[in-house]
């Protein structure tokens, strides 16, 4: 976490390395969520180039908290946008923009990887991280994740906040909180 | 708690995963305003749901030419800014000679005007010839600034003092960071309908990933950065295939390199 603030110091200098170094370690992410939201690559690069220039432009908007995590609910809220002029042509009604969050991530990502987290993800069973999954990618209600999925609206309700609470778990078994 | 409050905090808990509708999103943000214990099961919630996004940060992998490519009009975007803030307050023109500036540009305004009423089809075709020479031009720069970019980075990789190292017949697999660079020479060579293919094993799976296909350049050396993370690898292979690659070996691999000891 120190050297993500010393680097967005620089950035705020107006610091061009520094922005590549950051582009570098986190322009995966970005893309990946960009790509596997919308499942077009070139409209993931729209999102990959207006997250990086939000970050450039107003690298005060990031007040704290895990760079990544901040980084990846930009992502998400700038496909949802794609997405939501996508829908206005459909009927399908979107979810409403991920919250902001403050600082439990703070203390995750100085202590961890991708991989821990994508292992944290893996550990949750199945029946509750596809509809979290179907809600972060899909940017769709949990009403509708109910419907795709064949699912009673309570029971998706109750996975997905079981699922959220067992990710946090298994996340802090690893952190002192 | 009662029950009314439970049925708050499961919307507390949609809210965090970003999956309620504006309407009852607005409706836990209320609440969210008047309890603390929410406010603090949500704020981890929250934090927690924003690392989802780390499940798919494996679907970018063969996609690095792309961001590679958007890295560069990103750079060329922000290189103004950068080299403004360099600059500090910037060079002041004196008065006179923005009165200059100004008299010059009313008077080029003028010739443009000019050469536009005496316009024709024939200089339209001309400009848009102009025009496409330009384009051509900046791609092709792109594409060989973009080659020796490649090229320096895996320069660097392969001199880097600190980068892991993996002998294989004919040549080295290299590790930097998190990136993977197979570095080869003396590899057999292939008819004109083949080419040589990476193999690559993540962790924890049991099957060989297809990977890029390669040639040799014409001194007989390759260069290839390999889209696969390092920390996530635990095998990579090569093996000669057809020239447009194929989803499984074909034929026995030149080595097989576990990247573990």
């Amino acid at each position: 976490m120190e050297d993500i603030d010393a680097l967005l110091r620089l950035v705020r200098a107006r610091d061009g390395a520094a922005f590549e170094v950051l582009y570098d370690r986190f322009s995966r992410l970005v893309f990946g969520i960009a790509v596997r939201m919308l499942g077009d690559a070139d409209t993931a690069e729209d999102v990959v180039q207006c997250v990086f220039l939000k970050l450039w432009n107003a690298p005060d908007s990031f007040r704290g908290g895990n760079f990544a995590a901040w980084l990846a609910r930009i992502t998400r809220n700038q496909a949802l946008d794609h997405l939501r002029r996508r829908a206005r042509r459909q009927t399908q009604e979107l979810a409403a923009d991920l919250p902001d969050a403050e600082h439990l991530d703070d203390l995750i990502a100085s202590k961890f990887q991708a991989r821990r987290i994508r292992q944290a993800l893996a550990e949750i069973p199945d029946e509750q991280r596809l509809p979290i999954e179907l809600g972060f990618f899909g940017g769709i209600t949990h009403e509708e994740i109910a419907r795709r999925i064949a699912t009673p609206l309570g029971t998706v309700k109750t996975r997905i906040r079981a699922g959220l609470q067992k990710l946090r778990h298994s996340l802090r078994d690893e952190v002192a909180i | 708690m009662n029950e009314e409050h439970e049925v708050l905090e499961e919307l507390v808990a949609l809210y965090a995963a970003g999956s309620l509708r504006e309407a009852d999103a607005a409706k836990a943000r209320e609440h969210l305003g008047m309890c603390a214990a929410c406010r603090a099961d949500h704020r981890e919630l929250a934090a927690v749901a924003g690392l989802i996004g780390y499940a798919a940060e494996n679907d970018a992998a063969e996609h690095e030419l792309r961001l590679t490519r958007i890295k560069r009009r990103l750079l060329r975007r922000i290189g103004g800014d950068a080299a403004r803030a360099t600059d500090g307050a910037g060079t002041r023109i004196p008065w006179w000679q923005q009165a200059r500036t100004a008299q010059f540009a009313f008077a080029a305004a003028l010739l443009l005007a000019f050469i536009a009423v005496l316009a024709n089809s024939t200089a339209q075709r001309q400009v848009h010839h102009a025009e496409v020479a330009v384009q051509f031009a900046d791609a092709q720069a792109d594409s060989a600034a973009l080659a020796a970019l490649r090229t320096q980075q895996q320069l660097a990789a392969v001199i880097d003092p600190e980068a892991r190292r993996y002998p294989v017949p004919g040549g080295l697999i290299v590790a930097r960071g998190d990136r993977l660079y197979l570095a080869l020479t003396h590899l057999p060579a292939v008819s004109k309908d083949h080419a040589y293919q990476v193999w690559t094993l993540p962790a924890g799976d049991k099957k060989m990933k297809p990977g890029t296909t390669f040639l040799m350049n014409s001194a007989g050396i390759a260069f290839v950065g390999l889209p696969d993370r390092a920390s996530e690898t635990v095998v990579v292979a090569v093996s000669i295939e057809p020239r447009r690659g194929s989803p499984a070996p074909t034929t026995k691999p030149l080595f097989v390199a576990p990247l573990r000891s």
